[in-house]
């Protein structure tokens, strides 16, 4: 009887375990995705600015190319540079 | 006799109105070819003039290449200084960051001037076109507006293409302070410049909105 209760408990705490590693994980992963979707934003902002816009004057056309035309941050690169700076 | 005038007479009609067919296509056709002229000379008078900023914006890129040269020995001077403060350092792994990190201050530097050079390319691309579209006397103020915060930003690159980034190491202990400081005076100019190229691209979307 005691035994099959102390059984119980072990899976019990293994499973809340498991749980809390899974949850931990899931963080960790969401943040890096987050991470390398902005540092790819602004890749991608920097490859657009350096094509030239077209000869359509057309209103939509230039919406367009304004809305392409992304000023970017240069936030995570200089956060990035801080957050190794905080390690020395 | 009166069928044979109702026959010539409706003979006479039909000619009438073939020829206002004709007539009316030479009209469509003539309209069609002025309207592909017109579209010709402003796609080329666009392209001349994007031609043109494209070269002053070369001219731009090309004193700052400039500039970046003369700096170099300046530069160099100061990496000496900054190899020689390195020594300071016991901890080799301190000492390999602080120096990657040393070199990274310029090389984020240079990516964000070019890249908000492009960027003033592109709005000053988007300007030239929107000045060669029929309705831009109804906009010219904020045409203005949009050049003058086009030149505040150019100013601001400029300027900030000018500076120099260096961590001033003082000792071992302080390191984290020195590099963070450098770090963060970067941080400070990269962020003012941006605030004045997001003016100008702000004005520039006010200069299409008004269009709407």
């Amino acid at each position: 009887m005691k035994s099959e209760k102390g059984v119980t408990v072990i899976v019990m705490i293994l499973i809340v375990f498991i749980l809390v590693a899974i949850g931990v994980l899931m963080l960790l992963n969401n943040s890096g995705t987050s991470q390398e979707a902005m540092v790819s934003e602004n890749e991608k902002a920097i490859e657009m600015a350096s094509e030239p816009v077209s000869t359509d004057t057309d209103l939509n056309t230039l919406e367009k190319e304004l809305d392409d035309t992304k000023v970017g941050s240069p936030d995570e690169d200089v956060n990035g540079m801080l957050e190794e700076a905080s390690t020395l | 006799m009166k069928s044979k005038l109702s026959l010539l007479l409706a003979s006479l009609l039909l000619v009438f109105s073939v020829g206002f067919v004709f007539a009316d296509d030479d009209v469509d056709d003539d309209s069609m070819e002025t309207r592909d002229r017109v579209r010709d000379e402003v796609e080329q008078r666009v392209s001349d003039r994007l031609e043109a900023a494209e070269a002053k914006r070369m001219e731009v890129r090309d004193r700052i290449e400039v500039q970046r040269e003369e700096r170099s020995q300046t530069l160099e001077q100061k990496r000496e200084q900054f190899q020689e403060r390195l020594q300071l350092i016991k901890d080799e792994r301190k000492k390999a960051a602080t120096e990657k990190l040393n070199t990274r201050l310029s090389t984020v530097k240079d990516k964000w001037v070019d890249h908000w050079n492009n960027v003033l390319t592109r709005l000053e691309g988007v300007l030239v076109k929107i000045e060669e579209r029929d309705d831009a006397n109804d906009v010219t103020s904020e045409i203005a507006t949009a050049r003058t915060a086009i030149a505040a930003a150019q100013t601001s690159i400029n300027e900030l293409s000018a500076k120099t980034y260096e961590i001033e190491i003082t000792d071992e202990e302080g390191l984290g302070d020195d590099v963070s400081s450098a770090v963060a005076t970067l941080k400070d100019d990269l962020t003012e410049v941006g605030t004045d190229m997001k003016a100008a691209h702000d004005a520039v979307t006010t200069v299409i909105s008004a269009l709407k």
